[in-house]
């Protein structure tokens, strides 16, 4: 059957983020919509609040771990500014895409699926106070046209969740 | 001990008296860009400078035609009325970051009843006292709000003064502070948003905002903040509005005192000082959590090739080009990756 080959992929892929040299450690966390609704408004059955389309419209929301995992940059390098001492570059993308696999696979205790809309901390060493950068997962694409399908996931920078220091109450 | 509002016996009539200097400077003041001028009416020779686009230049036609289109814009942005929430979400971020670190005493001192043209009441006017930073000149500020919903607070007997009040603050107001900030950046704002306490002004402000950004001062933010959310403010609009609905015209005066406000201002200034509040609650709860979930993250059971060779080399400072270049890949500033590796390598 055709689709061998992209749960073989998704095999060899899994193999692959995790141990490539360049993979961080990551954290997955999700939303939680904090908001309770009655389930109507003005008689009308509703699904949100007033505008609120999905998840991310939320305003009162929190968050909670989905789980740990691995994930490696699977941005392909575009032309980029360069620093003036001409020594490195500044990066060329707002949006970055990354391979990401939770350390259990789903089915096995703590195993989980990556969705859009969860954010996800790539965690700068191996230390509990190493820093740890945001990116929201903003889309999930596939690049295998066969279920189940090998999934990228696109996401933006979320500097503003970033954590630099965990050690300190805030920073 | 002495607190940092100081004395509120004189508070109105300082602030009055800076209120006056402030007008008479303006009164004397060359350098204005008035109304009739951003028209067309600009006569070159008077060699106005502005900062639009980031360098002090001349004043040009199309500068104009700029000033015309901001002003247009922020005038109409907040018709109807601004609210203490929509000034917290409105302001600009450093000015919140500002509030939050220097700004940590806000104590209603007095209010009275505004009459309008027609001799009714149509605001209460709150005079708050918040301190000064520890790099100004002044001890003390004075933050002046007008809640527009008051009149209606008072004459409707469909509830109780406390939860009049509770809506009073909820609704719209007025706003003005004494000091640079307010001056310079945001009261040609207020006067064209319609949502100026004190004297009106119509000069642009070409020099500091020419962009029309943020909307107040980070004393008028700690003020709406203490608004939005302190029992102290609650109870003191109760009492105004009880006096208000005692009296025939909805008049009233309330004042603070010493003892009382000197004990607020302790109890405010001994606060700690959340660091990394935005001033939007429900972004700043969610924000808390996430942090909080994220310290009983479980330990990976294999350490990532990048992780490791982060460790390993940060505290090295010949191999930082070499972070540098893996860290900047992932969309992360220079200064970012910086305090990445420092934190790292700590």
């Amino acid at each position: 059957m055709l689709n061998n080959v992209s749960t073989g992929i998704n095999a060899i892929a899994r193999n692959v983020i995790i141990n490539h040299p360049n993979t961080f450690n990551c954290e997955v966390y999700r939303r939680e919509v904090l908001r309770v609704s009655d389930g109507s408004a003005g008689g009308a059955p509703t699904m949100g609040g007033m505008m609120v389309l999905s998840v991310e419209d939320e305003s009162e929301i929190t968050w909670s771990l989905v789980g740990v995992g691995y994930a490696l940059s699977a941005e392909i390098f575009q032309p980029s500014q360069m620093m003036d001492r001409r020594d490195a570059n500044n990066g060329y993308a707002d949006e970055i895409r990354f391979l990401v696999e939770p350390e259990a696979i789903i089915g096995d205790a703590g195993g989980f699926e990556v969705k859009k809309d969860d954010v996800m901390y790539l965690v700068m060493g191996v230390e509990d106070s190493s820093p740890r950068i945001a990116y929201e997962i903003i889309g999930v694409e596939t690049v295998v046209n066969v279920p189940p399908y090998v999934p990228r996931y696109i996401t933006n920078r979320r500097d503003d969740l970033d954590i630099m220091d965990p050690t300190s109450r805030d920073d | 001990m002495a607190t940092p509002i100081g004395a509120l016996k004189g508070a109105v009539s300082e602030s009055q008296a800076r209120a006056k200097a402030d007008a008479t400077e303006r009164a004397s003041a060359a350098h204005i860009l008035n109304p009739n001028d951003i028209q067309g009416d600009y006569d070159v020779q008077r060699m106005l400078v502005t900062t639009l686009g980031g360098i002090q230049r001349s004043i040009t036609n199309n500068d104009l035609a700029a000033f015309r289109q901001n002003a247009r814009t922020a005038g109409s942005r907040f018709k109807g009325g601004i609210t203490a929430r929509q000034i917290i979400d409105l302001s600009l971020n450093g000015d919140r970051d500002r509030a939050r670190r220097q700004i940590t005493v806000a104590v209603p001192s007095s209010a009275k009843a505004i009459k309008g043209s027609g001799g009714s009441v149509n605001s209460l006017e709150v005079r708050f006292i918040t301190n000064a930073s520890r790099d100004s000149k002044e001890t003390r500020h004075h933050v002046a709000v007008q809640f527009m919903g008051y009149p209606s607070a008072v004459a409707s007997g469909a509830v109780t003064p406390m939860r009049a009040a509770a809506m009073i603050r909820k609704q719209a107001v007025r706003f003005d502070c004494d000091c640079g900030r307010h001056r310079y950046w945001f009261r040609y704002i207020s006067t064209i948003g319609n949502y100026h306490a004190g004297r009106a002004e119509n000069g642009y402000p070409k020099i500091r905002n020419p962009d029309l950004s943020g909307v107040a001062c980070k004393h008028v933010l700690r003020v709406m903040a203490e608004i939005e959310g302190s029992g102290v403010v609650q109870s003191f609009l109760t009492r105004a509005i009880e006096t208000g609905r005692a009296s025939e015209t909805g008049s009233a005066s309330v004042r603070t005192n010493q003892k009382d406000a000197d004990r607020l201002a302790e109890k405010q200034a001994a606060r700690p000082k959340a660091k990394g509040n935005t001033g939007d609650r429900n972004y700043d709860r969610s924000r808390a959590a996430l942090r909080k979930s994220s310290k009983t993250a479980p330990t990976h059971k294999k350490k990532a090739g990048s992780g490791q060779r982060l460790s390993a080399l940060a505290s090295k400072p010949e191999a930082h080009d070499a972070l540098m270049g893996i860290i900047t890949k992932l969309g992360i500033t220079k200064e970012q990756a910086i305090a990445i590796i420092n934190g790292v390598g700590k």
